[in-house]
């Protein structure tokens, strides 16, 4: 990453987006069970509300990161969404990168020792 | 006992059917994921200890998607129409739409004049025969205008529109005949003045009466249904059947040449004559 080039919001957006990858990572879920499994590992840190989960998953299907597919369950029809080749290689690349960001966020916001008056 | 429970979720799914504006495949598949979802989510809380009422509500606050959701997925399914289409203004779009519907309903209407030219339509097989081709044609292309409203531009504002209208002008041509006791009637005119002119008058002529009585049958039925159908709700049901009722009585006389209003006046004159009636 470039000097100047770091979007907050944008860095927001791509921390959920890479939250929904991660708990892809192991075995293809439906969305109810990534909204948990988000909640469930970052303990209550970060949770989706108001379905802002959908748009963040149909954008990663759309750009062919996950894929959906259509199974039955309980004689219903459900949706599960597993990582693709694609989306394994992103989630690496970003993963790196986002922690890079944290590190020199880090950095910055280590306090200096207080000087006694 | 689960079919019950799965219920809970529809007024909820209803609201947000109305709200997405997308084609109605993916409006289904969205929906039909979400359902799927909260029904899960509810269950998950429910073995977790949560109140059945509370795994619910909970369950609908996690996934059920709000203002920002609902304009996000509506910008990111939006339908291809509506892509290419995005730079031009509402009015511009709307007069397109039109002009296409009109020069459709024009070329239909020519062709289907061009095949009463070379057919013997008006004799054989019923003389009810190019009234239902015309309204054929007309709810025909009633039905395309709306699939692509539907299907293609994701527009679901009041789906119906029309129908009334296209209803009320079937039980207005009929009703007009028959109020001016066979005088004027808008089928008497065009058969006179456009189709005999066009494609010469029929071989063979029938009596005029059983037809007229099941002309009055189609105005009756007709006349009931446009009203119950104006009202809406689960009058509009009632509306359907009646029209129903009648269209596919008009199909078969006209295709069959079978006319059940004829049969049914014949028989009435057999009870005149046995003095039944």
């Amino acid at each position: 990453m470039s000097r100047g080039d770091f979007d907050v919001q944008g860095f927001a957006r791509d921390i959920h987006r890479l939250l929904v990858l991660s708990t892809l990572r192991e075995e293809g879920k439906h969305g109810y069970q990534i909204a948990m499994d988000v909640e469930d590992d970052s303990n209550g840190l970060v949770q989706f509300r108001h379905g802002t989960l959908y748009p963040i998953l149909h954008r990663l299907e759309g750009e062919g990161l996950i894929r959906g597919s259509w199974s039955k369950g309980r004689g219903r029809r459900k949706k599960v969404y597993s990582l693709t080749r694609p989306g394994r290689k992103y989630l690496q690349g970003e993963s790196h990168r986002v922690r890079g960001i944290m590190s020199r966020l880090q950095n910055l916001l280590q306090m200096p020792e207080e000087v006694p008056s | 006992m689960r079919r019950e429970e799965n219920r809970a979720f529809l007024p909820a799914l209803r609201r947000l059917e109305r709200r997405l504006a997308l084609p109605i495949p993916r409006r289904i598949r969205l929906l039909r994921e979400l359902e799927w979802d909260l029904e899960e989510i509810r269950d998950d809380l429910e073995a977790r200890g949560v109140a059945p009422e509370e795994a619910r509500d909970r369950a609908l606050e996690i996934l059920l998607p709000g203002e920002a959701s609902v304009l996000e997925l509506t910008r990111l399914h939006r339908p291809f129409y509506r892509k290419v289409t995005r730079n031009l203004a509402h009015d511009r779009i709307t007069l397109m739409e039109r002009g296409a519907l009109g020069l459709m309903t024009v070329v239909v209407l020519g062709v289907q004049v061009a095949a009463l030219r070379h057919t013997e339509t008006l004799g054989s097989p019923s003389p009810f025969l190019w009234v239902v081709l015309l309204w054929g044609t007309l709810l025909f292309l009633f039905l395309l205008a709306k699939a692509f409203q539907l299907w293609v531009k994701g527009d679901h504002g009041n789906p119906e529109q029309g129908l009334d209208a296209l209803l009320g002008l079937v039980a207005l041509t009929l009703t007009l005949a028959v109020v001016s006791r066979w005088r004027f009637g808008p089928y008497a005119f065009l058969w006179r003045h456009l189709l005999i002119p066009l494609v010469g008058p029929p071989g063979q002529t029938e009596a005029a009466a059983p037809h007229r009585f099941a002309k009055l049958i189609g105005a009756t039925f007709t006349l009931g249904a446009t009203p119950l159908v104006v009202i809406g709700g689960p009058f509009a049901l009632a509306g359907y059947v009646l029209a129903g009722i009648v269209a596919v009585l008009a199909g078969l006389a006209a295709t069959t040449g079978f006319c059940l209003g004829c049969r049914l006046y014949g028989q009435l004159a057999v009870a005149r004559r046995l003095d039944l009636v």
